[in-house]
């Protein structure tokens, strides 16, 4: 199997709630406590969960944005906190985020050309008098043609918004994409359009992607890995096909069922109750424990730890004390037949 | 046969903008039983908000109905004084909208804000309005409601919100429930429940839902009949099945080829090319001609008229019997 190119290994990332006047408690929020990830060269990794899951402050932890409280980030065996200049300088080129809101993270007051520009230039990418050809080029990726150089983001819609996104993403040529949420803020008949987009690049780029989204429809399309996320903390992961088909984690099982489908589908319909308890406090034993359908004594206890699944493939694994029977239940025909 | 709860024709509301006059939605006909649920299927820009804001006469300022009517239960609500219309609003029409916390009050306890529809609406005395907007909440399902009615907007998580949301809107016992959106802003489990509430309260109540989304997944799982609108027109209409399981328009056909699906793993998706038009600059003929694979001379030059499948499903397409005999839906590309 091929080196990873992005590794992360026991990170966390805690950000402080001091008390105010209005907010009597303090403490610490968990965003990401104590994830290991993979992510492999030309391989997409979908990462699924709920708002408050960690899923944006994973993203920016793998973008280096922002510094894990604990644990490393490597990037090709690498420890990324220990790079020197020239290094991160490289880092940064190579691995580049996509924002969910195109209109919120365009400046309004510059160019298309200058917005798609600037990492080129930052980066010295190509001599200033080839710059507008690479703009161009860059355009013509995403499936626009140069007559949007001089327009303005208030000029384009969301949709083509979020192909500027990405050819800015991609104008310091990554070998990673981080998409955080790239569709969901567009119109279903646009999302189509962009989600096409993508994989094409990726086949044409040899891109690794890491496609962040609460949407399971949409990440079970583009991923090949998939990732589920609840409080921080990994619950699931494995091949797309295997933790859709045969969820190993409650909580994978119940989002499945949750997310509304044309064709209902044979397995048994889990509904949760409540929302997810606050990261400030987390729960004791298995972050999931209560609001699991099928937790008992030990989980409110023992923390479960995120092991392979029997029966499954060795990339496969689950953090849950009866992932094995989790799996047989929730097994069913599979949605494809 | 009754007369439907809501009965909606020929609708014409236009917006004035910069001195232009844009037709927001144009002949709109629709109609709604008690103890069904209706979906508007549509993308932003289609004029399905603004249908909602038109059954509850609250049109943003500067649009105006031109023409058509909306009658509710028998009576006619276009040009109904203000006065006439506040008290069947919250009373015998209710509205929840997308996002709770902008929609709440966040100064006045949760309670308060629900009992004060009752003293709106009726001589009853504090007291008798309080024990009213408890047991909405409980009938919400929100556990504790007598303790958490005290609470403020802030103390609610996102889904307990909605809730209360669905709460003051239910308060009355309205016939007619109108959701715009209701569970966009809310994470997937959360959705599931509170998708499954507003169905258990239109059950109980004979509610008449009107659900406005553009998610093809819950109007599939919540809805009894659609309507599909593009650009401010009804593009098809029919019970859930014959529109998802025939859709006779290219436009819904495309609407359901997009949702990515097992079918569609390590292919290219379906798509709809371009980008919904603005209303200021909308297609002669059939608005969605510039985006049809079956467009033809026709399209571009009139308005397509209706063609009816059964009683229940009609389409608006020149070209209908290509449209339905072109399925799948996900075959299109």
């Amino acid at each position: 199997m091929a080196s990873p190119l992005l590794q992360l290994s026991d990170v966390h990332r805690n950000y402080r709630v001091r008390s105010t006047p209005l907010r009597r408690h303090s403490g610490e929020v968990h965003a990401v406590n104590g994830v290991d990830l993979v992510v492999r060269p030309g391989e997409t990794v979908g990462i699924v969960g709920e708002s408050g899951c960690g899923k944006s402050t994973l993203a920016r932890l793998l973008v280096g944005l922002e510094q894990p409280t604990s644990g490393t980030v490597s990037w090709r065996g690498d420890d990324v906190s220990g790079l020197n200049r020239a290094q991160r300088h490289h880092f940064h080129r190579s691995i580049q985020l996509v924002f969910q809101d195109p209109h919120a993270s365009l400046n309004p007051r510059r160019s298309i050309r200058d917005s798609v520009a600037e990492g080129i230039l930052t980066h010295g990418l190509v001599p200033r008098n080839q710059v507008e050809d690479r703009v161009t080029e860059l355009l013509s990726q995403v499936g626009l043609n140069a007559g949007y150089l001089h327009r303005y983001p208030h000029e384009l819609s969301g949709g083509q918004l979020q192909r500027i996104g990405i050819a800015r993403a991609l104008a310091v040529e990554p070998q990673l994409l981080v998409c955080d949420e790239p569709v969901s803020a567009l119109d279903i008949s646009i999302q189509a359009q962009v989600l096409n987009l993508l994989n094409d690049l990726k086949r044409e780029l040899d891109l690794a992607i890491v496609f962040i989204a609460h949407d399971l429809d949409v990440v079970q399309h583009m991923a090949d890995r998939i990732v589920t996320m609840y409080l921080g903390k990994v619950v699931e992961s494995g091949p797309c096909e295997e933790v859709y088909g045969t969820s190993a984690h409650p909580y994978t099982w119940a989002l499945l069922s949750a997310t509304p489908r044309r064709a209902g589908s044979d397995r048994e319909r889990i509904m949760l109750q409540g929302d997810p308890p606050s990261p400030v406090e987390l729960p004791t034993g298995c972050v999931f424990h209560t609001r699991c359908f099928a937790a008992r004594a030990e989980c409110s206890t023992q923390s479960p730890a995120l092991l392979p699944v029997a029966g499954a493939t060795e990339q496969h694994s689950a953090a849950c004390h009866f992932a094995d029977e989790i799996a047989k239940s929730s097994t069913s025909i599979p949605q494809s037949a | 046969m009754t007369l439907p709860l809501l009965q909606i024709r020929d609708l014409h509301i236009r917006f004035q903008k910069d001195g232009a006059q844009l037709d927001a939605i144009s002949d709109l006909s629709l109609d709604i039983e008690r103890g069904s649920t209706t979906v508007v299927l549509g993308e932003s820009g289609s004029g399905k908000s603004l249908t909602a804001k038109a059954v509850m006469g609250l049109l943003p300022p500067g649009a105006e109905v031109v023409s058509g009517s909306v009658r509710f239960d028998g009576r006619e609500l276009v040009g109904l004084a203000d006065r006439e219309l506040r008290r069947l609003r919250g009373d015998a029409i209710a509205m929840i909208f997308q996002d709770a916390l902008t929609a709440l009050n966040p100064v006045t306890p949760i309670g308060n804000q629900i009992a004060e529809v009752h003293r709106i609406h009726e001589r009853i005395s504090k007291r008798e309005a309080w024990s009213r907007a408890v047991a909405s909440l409980d009938a919400v399902r929100i556990p504790d409601a007598a303790r958490r009615a005290k609470d403020y907007p802030f103390q609610f998580s996102g889904g307990m919100r909605q809730r209360a949301m669905i709460a003051m809107a239910i308060t009355r016992n309205p016939d007619l429930l109108i959701a715009d959106e209701p569970t966009t802003a809310l994470d997937v489990t959360v959705q599931a429940q509170i998708l499954e509430l507003l169905d258990d309260l239109r059950a109980e109540r004979n509610l008449a839902l009107l659900l406005i989304t553009h998610d093809i997944g819950v109007a599939a799982q919540s809805a009894d009949n659609a309507v599909v609108m593009y650009a401010g027109r009804l593009a098809e209409r029919g019970t859930i099945g014959e529109i998802l399981d025939e859709p006779a328009h290219p436009y819904t056909s495309g609407l359901l080829g997009s949702v990515p699906g097992p079918e569609h793993r390590g292919r290219d998706l379906p798509t709809i090319q371009g980008a919904p038009p603005s209303l200021d600059d909308l297609p002669g003929g059939c608005a969605f001609h510039p985006r049809c694979a079956l467009a033809t001379d026709v399209c571009r030059d009139r308005l397509p008229a209706r063609t009816d499948f059964t009683t229940t499903h009609t389409t608006w397409c020149h070209h209908a019997e290509e449209a339905l005999d072109g399925q799948p839906a996900a075959a299109t590309v």
